[in-house]
């Protein structure tokens, strides 16, 4: 938890800067919608102006992914509800190769209730760790040990042992009433609590949460993706001109990632695409022409005159899908599931056309919401595939039916569209210069 | 959850040619203000224009709107057993529903 709340501070020092160089225009009220590539090579985006209801296209000597993450695939989340995977699907659309798909960090005791606002959800991270908090399932009996992890009060349970003793005690009756477990304070001493926490545990009290009276339920959620987009040293994906920074990047992690690296993550990727992006731009050739864009203007003409036709709300297919991800290509997955869940998201790729788009002009979210549906379903794709194809379990990917690592799966797995169809690969394992030294 | 609150909730895009809709929410202890709006959207009007980016952390800042006549994030108003009226921001322009423009100026589109 970001108690210090490193990321706003990050986020305001970078912000100043960008307004400092009149070279950086920032558009706000704009959703992209496709890439726009030429001869193999990224010439610019297509997008709406969500204000006024209109397509916009915009010329570019180069393009950098930095939409974040994919955390709302999935019913339960701890990031921004604008992290629906729109990075990977427009890479993907433009014809770059993504990698890891399958490897979606779930944080096992993220907060479920009380309602908190106000605060990140995986606040709880630090509290076990400093004053031991007991994992008890709905009867308040600890049960980590039932399932090869221990507890006795200190943090050692490792993440995805949690998730799993969690997710299992739910299943068998025993969860908690939202459906996770409890985290449980009261035998802390309250000087001792407010040694560790004071200022949280006066929010915590603000939110009508008393840790030495109640417990909080817990239970994993979506929390980072460790897959994304395959870009080389220079954060250039194989389409000529088009990068990826942040969390868009895939990886640089592998199978699982400790905590606290993904500002890092955010500064070094962003400082080099943008490095290596600017000198490309000055060199790429004058590249935009407005038929080029013709295809992406035209589906976004379409949906924008679809305007006002009735069936369900694209909102509301969104909130199946994440139904969906979570019991399928969530923290636990099996062979039945995944295929159900490609089987179904492909449908819903197939129905896109049919769903409603309210008759407003001006700020209409339905339609925000069906092209970020429309790629939620590409990238939703590219995760039950990939996980479908990797018959072992490996840190964050953990298959119920391969419960062990297979060491000839010890490769990445890359995918891309070929001819329309999303078809995975697998890769070696670069292994950098310091790895190697350790081996 | 038997409990419900009620949103009055203001809709158009000029402040002269305003009306109230009015709706009901199933009401769970502690939810803000933004988590009824979305409950809105998701299942009684798509159509109603709201902007919110984080929805719990209070961190992007985009969800200010007018709760019972105050300036608050909705994310963190809380929301009450009575009805409660959400309005868009005052002195500024209003785009539609609770979305008022507060873009900077040089953040624009060309016109």
């Amino acid at each position: 938890m970001d108690f210090l709340n490193t990321g706003p501070a990050v986020a305001a020092t970078l912000r100043r800067q960008v307004a400092r160089l009149p070279a950086i225009r920032r558009i706000s009220n704009v959703a992209v919608t496709d890439v726009v590539v030429r001869d193999g090579r990224a010439v610019g985006a297509v997008g709406f102006d969500i204000v006024g209801g209109e397509a916009v296209t915009i010329a570019a000597g180069a393009v950098i992914l930095a939409a974040g993450g994919l955390t709302k695939l999935y019913r339960r989340n701890s990031a921004s509800a604008n992290m629906a995977g729109e990075a990977y699907a427009l890479a993907l659309w433009a014809g770059a190769e993504l990698v890891d798909m399958e490897f979606v960090q779930f944080f096992p005791i993220a907060h479920l209730a009380p309602r908190l606002v106000g605060m990140d959800p995986i606040m709880w991270d630090p509290f076990r760790y400093k004053l031991g908090g007991k994992l008890l399932n709905g009867n308040f009996e600890e049960f980590i040990d039932r399932y090869g992890g221990s507890d006795a009060g200190l943090y050692t349970a490792m993440r995805d042992v949690a998730s799993y003793a969690i997710l299992k005690e739910v299943e068998a009756g025993r969860g908690s009433p939202h459906g996770g477990a409890y985290l449980d304070f009261r035998h802390v001493a309250e000087a001792e609590l407010r040694g560790a926490f004071g200022p949280v545990i006066d929010r915590l009290l603000a939110n009508g949460i008393d840790l030495t009276k109640t417990p909080v339920e817990v239970g994993p959620m979506a929390h980072y993706h460790m897959g994304g987009v395959r870009v080389d040293g220079r954060m250039e994906s194989r389409v000529k001109g088009l990068y990826a920074a942040g969390e868009a990047v895939g990886g640089a992690n592998g199978a699982n990632r400790l905590s606290g690296n993904a500002i890092t993550e955010a500064l070094v990727f962003g400082e080099r695409a943008g490095r290596v992006a600017a000198a490309e731009a000055l060199r790429a050739p004058a590249g935009w022409e407005p038929r080029f864009a013709a295809e992406a203007v035209g589906r976004v003409r379409a949906a924008l005159g679809r305007r006002g036709t009735g069936g369900a709300a694209p909102v509301a297919r969104e909130a199946e899908l994440q139904h969906l991800m979570w019991e399928n290509a969530g923290p636990f997955r099996t062979a039945g599931g995944l295929a159900a869940a490609l089987e179904r998201v492909r449908t819903m790729k197939a129905e896109l056309p049919d769903l409603a788009i309210s008759g407003e002009r001006q700020f209409n979210l339905d339609l925000q919401d069906w092209f970020e549906l429309r790629a939620m379903l590409a990238t939703a794709e590219a995760v039950a595939a990939s996980a479908l194809a990797r018959t072992e379990s490996r840190g964050a990917h953990q298959r119920l039916d391969f419960p062990g690592s297979d060491e000839a799966l010890v490769k990445n797995q890359a995918l891309a569209l070929e001819d329309g169809r999303l078809v995975t690969r697998w890769v070696p394992v670069a292994r950098s210069r310091a790895a190697v030294a350790d081996r | 959850m038997s409990e419900a609150a009620r949103l009055r909730v203001w809709r158009g895009s000029r402040r002269e040619a305003g009306r109230y809709d009015t709706f009901t929410v199933p009401y769970e202890e502690g939810m803000s203000v933004l988590d009824a709006l979305r409950w809105i959207r998701a299942h009684a009007d798509s159509s109603l224009a709201i902007r919110y980016s984080c929805t719990n952390a209070n961190a992007c800042k985009t969800c200010m709107a007018l709760v019972d006549g105050k300036v608050e994030y909705t994310c963190t108003a809380r929301l009450k057993r009575a009805t409660v009226t959400v309005e868009p921001l005052p002195k500024r322009p209003v785009i539609r529903d609770l979305v008022a423009d507060t873009a900077p100026p040089d953040e624009k589109l060309p016109g």
